[in-house]
């Protein structure tokens, strides 16, 4: 069996490698590394968008959460997809036809203001490194439950072959490793399933034995309330996430965009059911696990055939690597093109811009490493708190900025402020009281956030007509 | 239960096959204050659970699983005897409510009396062929063991074989995918 992974994960790497060095080739300007040129088509743009998804919040954490909470949990899919219908009517071919190369590009532009792009900027450093302690900690999960070796080593193999592979070829040579790394997923978790059964001895056994270990298992673990304000979090958070957003970015026009979003959606559909099916059976093989971040591994290297083992195996790392390369180019995009670029030399050349987004990722893909080693909470509750934040501060100023053209950049700047602010405050003292009541921090941040931009934005002056033509062409 | 502050040191589940059943000797070692584990055995289909024993244990039964809960000697063990009669295809196992540290491969599985024909690599958990048994080394206790059955279609082995299939055909559709648009126009 090992003989067997280190071979797959051999094969693997050599591929990332030849993909990257390919890349690499091919990469000369800011707009190649950042957008791959703007050549990615639907297909693989689909299976991108999936790939950039399915993060060790799904592999790990989701199905670690049907593990231990059962179906309840799958509801939150419904806000996810809702969160992607969003970004393909009134984000994406916004921002894909106003043609940026960052997120805060396009606040900046359509505030008119670069207070906008900075504060933008800096709150997706903030929020990405969250994200970056969720997917760091499920590779120590995996190396643990799988290796038995310590979680910094498979931390640290993650960082840098990941940060490698960023540095080298930039979003060209991400989107077709992720495209790989979505097909590989998609067969691995659905050969799981018939595997799994076959040990068990079928769906009815499964069935019963869930039903009398815990009633709640196949019905409501969580309350409506609840799974609301989950679902809010994402469907928020998909719509305006800065990573998936820049990945419209690099896709040839708006038309292709809209398609690569529904294939992404059925990528979605299939391994979503699949993790679903895959966390209660496991818990079916083995009822007791000392932490439910350990179901997807040691359902994959204890139950699986020796290669499906491998093969899902890599596609998790994979999808943890894929997730931190997304979010190591978007947070190194924050700090060369919105920070460097705009505010320390505005005249720096691309070959220099480049060089400070390399360094950028190297940087910021090191300090979520030390908070990961700490296990603040379980990896879904993690990716749960980064959505909630994401939504409380983007929400308001991209959907309702792309689609109102009274926003001011003070608005923004209040409701991201604010938003922000408001969603810490609840998540540290009035979140430990849900169950009374039943109101969630991602709830009072969009609130906030939606409020003041209103608000500020009717008492301030409006943007210039000029600047708006590009979002409101009428 | 999943974040219990007490730990399984570790597990040795002892099963004996013979022609019309199964004898399961599973002795469980705790670390920990105020131990009461519960067990929980699954219920197959097709299957008769008999002789259940345990340490001033008590059983409940309910439709998917038997429920037992048990009070641990003074070195927190726990034995559990029981025999499974009926189709032997498949062999429930007692599980803990309380899990193992984290990573630790304590859990020890042997079978005696398997048929020598058998392939092991049908098996869960993972079998290792010794002298005259098969031994099977887990971080935690699984709710079954899958028996190999002599002369059985391998399902393992199939599912082995298509996926190695498909990453061929996929390599080979992606090369000539690959050379048509690297291909110099007509």
């Amino acid at each position: 069996m090992t003989t067997t992974l280190a071979v797959v994960l051999l094969i693997y790497f050599a591929m990332v490698l030849g993909i990257a060095l390919y890349s690499h080739a091919r990469t000369r300007t800011e707009v190649d590394f950042l957008a791959a040129g703007r050549s990615i088509g639907p297909v693989v743009g689909g299976a991108v968008l999936a790939a950039t998804q399915i993060s060790a919040g799904t592999v790990v954490g989701t199905l670690g959460r049907h593990y231990l909470t059962g179906v309840s949990w799958w509801w939150i899919w419904l806000g996810v997809w809702a969160g992607w219908l969003c970004s393909a009517f009134f984000v994406a071919p916004q921002l894909r036809r106003f043609g940026a190369l960052t997120v805060p590009d396009y606040v900046g532009a359509r505030f008119g203001s670069e207070r906008v792009r900075a504060m933008a900027a800096l709150l997706i450093i903030v929020s990405n490194c969250i994200y970056l302690v969720a997917q760091f900690q499920a590779s120590g999960e995996i190396a643990r439950a799988v290796f038995g070796v310590p979680p910094l080593a498979a931390i640290l193999v993650v960082v840098a072959s990941t940060a490698l592979y960023s540095m080298l070829g930039g979003v060209r040579s991400s989107s077709y490793i992720e495209f790989v790394q979505a097909l590989i997923m998609v067969v691995g978790l659905a050969v799981a399933i018939p595997v799994l059964l076959d040990r068990i001895g079928g769906i009815g056994t499964s069935i019963d034995f869930l039903r009398s270990l815990d009633p709640r298992l196949l019905g409501w673990y969580y309350g409506p309330k609840e799974i609301a304000a989950f679902g809010i979090s994402f469907s928020f958070a998909i719509a305006v996430s800065p990573y998936e957003m820049t990945r419209y970015y690099s896709m040839r026009d708006e038309r292709t965009v809209k398609q690569a979003i529904a294939v992404s959606i059925g990528f979605q559909v299939l391994i979503g059911l699949s993790v679903l099916a895959l966390g209660l059976f496991t818990r079916v093989l083995f009822p007791t696990l000392p932490s439910e971040d350990q179901a997807s591994s040691v359902m994959a290297y204890e139950v699986l055939p020796p290669l499906v083992s491998a093969l899902l195996l890599v596609a998790m790392l994979s999808a943890i690597m894929s997730t931190v390369n997304s979010v190591l180019l978007v947070t190194g995009a924050s700090v060369s093109h919105d920070l460097y670029g705009k505010f320390v030399r505005p005249d720096a050349t691309d070959r220099e811009l480049v060089r400070w987004n390399r360094i950028g990722i190297l940087v910021l893909s090191i300090i979520p490493v030390v908070f990961a080693l700490q296990r603040l909470g379980n990896v879904q509750a993690i990716v749960v708190a980064q959505t909630k934040f994401v939504a409380s501060f983007f929400f308001t100023p991209v959907v309702i900025g792309l689609n109102w053209r009274r926003g001011t950049a003070a608005g923004a700047v209040a409701a991201m402020l604010g938003g922000f602010l408001a969603c810490l405050l609840w998540e540290l003292t009035g979140q430990k009281s849900f169950a009374r009541h039943g109101i969630d921090a991602v709830e009072v941040g969009v609130l906030t956030s939606l409020v003041l931009f209103f608000t500020v934005s009717w008492l301030t002056k409006p943007v210039e007509e000029g600047k708006l033509r590009v979002f409101f062409p009428r | 239960m999943i974040f219990a502050a007490v730990e399984l040191r570790s597990a040795a589940i002892d099963v004996t096959l013979s022609a019309d059943r199964a004898t399961i000797v599973a002795t469980y070692r705790f670390a920990g204050p105020g131990l009461a584990p519960e067990f929980v055995l699954i219920r197959l289909p097709a299957q008769r659970i008999a002789g259940l024993a345990a340490n001033e244990g008590r059983t409940t039964e309910a439709t998917g699983l038997v429920r037992i809960t048990a009070r641990p000697d003074s070195a927190g063990a726990v034995v559990i005897r029981y025999e499974v009669r009926g189709t032997l295809d498949r062999i429930p196992l007692p599980v803990p409510s309380i899990a193992t540290a984290r990573g630790a491969r304590t859990i020890e599985i042997r079978l005696e009396g398997l048929a020598p024909t058998v392939d092991l690599d049908d098996a869960f958990p993972r079998l290792k062929a010794e002298a005259n048994h098969a031994v099977a080394v887990l971080a935690n206790v699984p709710s079954v063991i899958r028996l190999p059955e002599p002369g059985r279609w391998s399902l393992i082995r199939t599912i082995d074989r298509l996926v190695i299939a498909l990453v061929a055909a996929a390599s080979l559709l992606w090369f000539v995918q690959f050379r048509r648009t690297r291909a110099p126009a007509a």
